[in-house]
């Protein structure tokens, strides 16, 4: 795999699995 | 005096029959493919700012009307505005239509789960898809018989969907813990076979290998705001009718980034399975991957099957394994699309559950034998097309219209601060007003070119007509006169 593809897996790995797992600490006691 | 309002037993559940409708095929088939043909890892800059400017705000504004309408689209439209419940029916026969040929697909899954115990397609999976499994006609004008097999597909999927939702969104909330993160347990093996094939890192680079100059190109933007626009399962009403059956006070905006990111999240990673076993399959082969990959029914029920044949060993088990993934992608996006329709009839004219999901059920399969005949597959791609590409692009559009200049997004904006977690601020207004209105309408008017170009994959005009553009025109005629109707308990409940 080129360095070009990692950067993008590391990017895409952070941005949507980042992105879920701040949304998911930020649910609070609301239903 | 009305029974009051159903309710999901809890928040997970909301959240889980959100994510269950949204993760659908699309994910596995059509995400990867649009991305290796849009610059690669490059494509997730388009696709991020997609989702951020324009999956995620509209995915607020269904949640938000849902919660605060409580009630189906044509509810919550005639809530916004005396005399736009035409609007709700419109998307509320959007997803009619959808429904009808969606469940075709988990027919030709329940098949293949039967056929990949002795890898029935052998080693010429092109033949065994079209002349055995479809017995495909010669074009949309021969529709001839219903081979048995889809047959049986089709009615075992339509008693599943019975099932589950006859009994309401309690049922749903139970079944959804199960078929969510079962598909999700089935990518993850998919995804370590298909890395420890020879050749899966020269697929992955085919899948990742960013192609910046790309990013220059405006259809590559238009696709990443389509692949995230269709991916979330917007304008079909189903957001709005799931989040209905939440409490008045409940969280917007964190439910969306929930549901949104965890959409995407499974997309990116089905990527992985599909496009190491594409590598694999190109080694096999002895061709570039660019001549293996693809998207759609000929990826996965073609393509993947071909790549599962020449594995060296357990062929017939990662069968099963993958058409099971693709079983279950696909059930929870179909019974939300029912769910969708049969809360509207019972809101608007007072159907006890039970009679409107059997009524929808038995319809949706009837309607659905056209598509399981042996022209099936014709009427499928044109009637897919035009629903897509005219049907929700142009729902969206209005829908955004609607609340950004006749509601206001200001006042919506503040009951999504009140209820939510996560507050919104200004940029919501502007993404619902501004931005998303643009980029659906340059979608639509590109759209309405290219058609009038050339004929959709050279099919003959009497069936572009027929499928197409009557289907399209036919939904928005009976929204409009269903949104005149009176109803026998009110919409305004």
């Amino acid at each position: 795999m080129s360095a070009g593809a990692w950067i993008m897996l590391i990017f895409g790995c952070v941005v949507l699995y980042g992105g879920l797992a701040w949304s998911l600490s930020r649910t609070g006691k609301k239903r | 005096m009305a029974e009051p309002r159903e309710r999901w037993t809890s928040r997970t559940h909301f959240i889980m029959a959100a994510i269950g409708s949204a993760v659908g095929l699309g994910n596995i088939w059509r995400f990867p493919f649009v991305a290796y043909a849009n610059g690669g890892g490059a494509f997730l800059i388009p696709y991020f700012v997609a989702l951020l400017t324009a999956g995620i705000p509209l995915m607020m504004l269904e949640y938000g009307l849902g919660i605060k309408m409580q009630g189906a689209p044509p509810v919550a439209f005639s809530k916004v505005k005396k005399g736009f419940e035409w609007l709700g029916w419109w998307s509320i026969l959007a997803a009619f239509v959808i429904i009808t040929y969606y469940a075709i697909v988990m027919a030709w899954c329940w098949n293949y789960i039967y056929h990949s115990f002795t890898v029935a397609w052998g080693n010429d999976a092109n033949a065994f898809f079209f002349s055995k499994v479809l017995q495909l006609s010669d074009g949309p004008g021969k529709l001839g018989g219903i081979p048995l097999g889809v047959f049986i597909g089709l009615l075992l999927t339509w008693i599943a969907v019975y099932l589950i939702i006859h009994k309401g969104v309690g049922r749903v909330g139970k079944v959804v813990m199960a078929t969510v993160p079962l598909p999700l347990i089935l990518i993850a093996i998919l995804v370590v076979r298909g890395l420890t094939l020879p050749g899966a890192a020269e697929g992955v680079n085919f899948y990742l290998n960013p192609d910046f100059s790309k990013l220059l190109e405006p259809k590559v933007w238009l696709a990443a705001y389509g692949q995230v626009f269709f991916s979330l399962s917007l304008a079909m009403g189903i957001m709005i009718v799931y989040a209905s059956y939440m409490p008045k006070d409940s969280d917007v905006t964190n439910n969306a980034f929930i549901t949104s990111f965890a959409n995407c999240g499974t997309s990116f990673f089905a990527g992985f399975a599909i496009f190491s076993t594409l590598g694999y399959l190109a080694q096999c082969l002895g061709c570039n991957v660019s001549e293996v990959a693809g998207a759609g029914p000929g990826l996965s029920f073609v393509t993947i099957p071909t790549a599962i044949s020449m594995l060296p060993f357990g062929a017939g088990f990662f069968g099963v394994i993958f058409f099971i993934t693709l079983l279950t992608l696909a059930i929870d996006s179909l019974f939300s699309l029912v769910e969708a329709d049969v809360t509207a009839i019972m809101d608007k004219w007072g159907i006890t559950r039970g009679k409107a999901t059997f009524g929808m059920c038995l319809v949706g399969f009837l309607i659905g034998l056209v598509f399981a005949s042996r022209g099936g597959l014709y009427w499928l791609d044109i009637v897919d097309h035009w629903i897509n590409n005219y049907g929700l692009t142009a729902i969206g559009l209005v829908e955004v219209i609607v609340i950004g200049y006749v509601f206001g997004t200001r006042p919506f904006r503040e009951f999504l601060n009140s209820v939510s977690e996560v507050k919104v601020g200004v940029w919501w207004d502007i993404m619902i007003k501004v931005v998303t209105p643009i980029i659906l309408g340059v979608t639509l008017v590109i759209s309405l070119y290219e058609e009038f170009s050339k004929a959709y994959e050279g099919y003959p005009t009497w069936a572009l007509i027929v499928g197409g553009w009557a289907v399209v025109v036919g939904i928005i005629i009976v929204s409009l006169i269903l949104g005149r109707s009176r109803s026998k308990k009110g919409v305004s409940q």
